[in-house]
């Protein structure tokens, strides 16, 4: 049986009981009090309904975590896997181009050497090296 | 604890898990997200392999693939590409044809899934056998990251229609970051016909009616790092529309 099935049948045995006891179909001649209560009921369980769903959904919305730290912790796994990455690539490019030397040594030093110079160039021209201590593989 | 210590006593050496990564221009993700399952897939112990499905990404993602496969072998990294963009729903299949554990594993190449839940999904599995283990971001420690109240109450609001409609019996319906035992996603992906949001939501409802058990586990979603976030009227439509067809249907 599929849902929508489900909830036809749900529905209709609602509508049915409320029809019985609104119009008194089986003459059960139930006092004027009960009618007055079945009369509205679907209205009223309609709001009910519909004031639960509200007030579910709003908790929840107002109750969903926010993951500030598994952000952090993500952006900062990332910084460590690019730098990882980069090795290995670097590592593995070294291989292709010759294998029997191991150049990873002399590019370490050569970036080394660049970032000196650019340090002296900097503070000749006067301008703030900070930037250029800080990050030096990128302006390399 | 019992439990816990248990479940890596009993680990059984032939137990191997395939993660499936469908990836359409994930170039800047796919090397971080590999990084981090190699990361705690080495720390937990279990074995594994990486299938990468890439549909033709016009930006090198495929390149990409290549070269993460020189540098953690092919053992580890498969590539299974596909022409041109077929959906998500063939990408599994494909993608299970060429699965060489008894376990898979869905997730998402974006970043927003990470893989430091693997183990729990593992150990969740384990403990109570079930047939999939669908990670969830409407329970317990769950939760999102990334997401402004509008779209916190259209995603609040859409969960509680399809629990009221469907009653799946899964918090989470649409996340799609799960642990499936190989032979019940095999036969879950054969009798899904929906796509995007829907398909992940199908797969549940399919699995309920045929008496498989879910297990769930609380993730944190972090919203794509890189790349737009998509979550249009066009979504939404269609959303509710393949909510419709199951209500319907199943």
């Amino acid at each position: 049986m599929t849902k929508l099935l489900e909830w036809l049948l749900g529905v209709s045995a609602v509508v049915v009981a409320w029809g019985l006891l609104t119009f008194d179909l089986l003459g059960l001649r139930l006092p004027q009090a009960y009618r007055d209560v079945a009369w509205p009921m679907p209205m009223y369980l309609l709001l009910v309904f519909g004031c639960y769903s509200l007030a579910t959904v709003g908790y929840r919305v107002a109750t969903f975590n926010d993951c500030e730290e598994a952000a952090k912790e993500l952006q900062a796994q990332i910084q460590e896997a690019k730098q990882d990455l980069q090795k290995r690539v670097e590592i593995l490019i070294q291989r292709l181009i010759n294998p029997g030397v191991e150049l990873w040594p002399l590019a370490q030093l050569l970036k080394e050497m660049i970032r000196q110079r650019l340090i002296k160039v900097c503070r000749m021209a006067g301008t703030q090296a900070s930037h250029v201590e800080h990050e030096p593989t990128r302006l390399c | 604890m019992a439990s816990r210590k248990s479940s890596s006593k009993s680990r059984d050496e032939n137990d191997k898990y395939s993660v499936l990564l469908p990836t359409y221009n994930e170039r800047e993700n796919l090397p971080l997200i590999v990084w981090l399952l190699v990361k705690y897939f080495g720390e937990s112990g279990y074995d594994f392999e990486i299938i990468v499905i890439d549909d033709g990404s016009p930006d090198g993602t495929l390149e990409v693939a290549e070269q993460l496969q020189k540098i953690y072998g092919e053992d580890k990294i498969l590539l299974r590409p596909r022409a041109k963009k077929l959906g998500l729903g063939t990408a599994y299949i494909h993608g299970i044809k060429h699965a060489t554990g008894n376990f898979v594993f869905i997730m998402d190449a974006d970043l927003s899934h990470h893989p430091k839940f693997i183990a729990e999904f593992i150990e969740k599995q384990q403990e109570g056998g079930f047939d999939l283990v669908s990670g969830t971001r409407y329970s317990g420690n769950g939760g999102v990251y990334g997401w402004d109240l509008r779209r916190k109450l259209i995603s609040r609001g859409a969960n509680y229609i399809t629990q009221v409609l469907l009653r799946p019996g899964a918090s989470d319906l649409t996340g799609s970051f799960r642990l499936y035992k190989k032979e019940v996603l095999e036969r879950l992906v054969e009798q899904c016909v929906s796509k995007g949001y829907v398909f992940q939501m199908e797969i549940i409802i399919r699995a309920r009616q045929l008496g498989y058990s879910i297990g769930e586990v609380p993730i944190s979603f972090v919203d794509r790092v890189y790349g737009e976030s998509k979550l249009g009227g066009n979504e939404i439509v269609s959303f509710l529309k393949g909510l419709l067809t199951l209500f319907a249907t199943t």
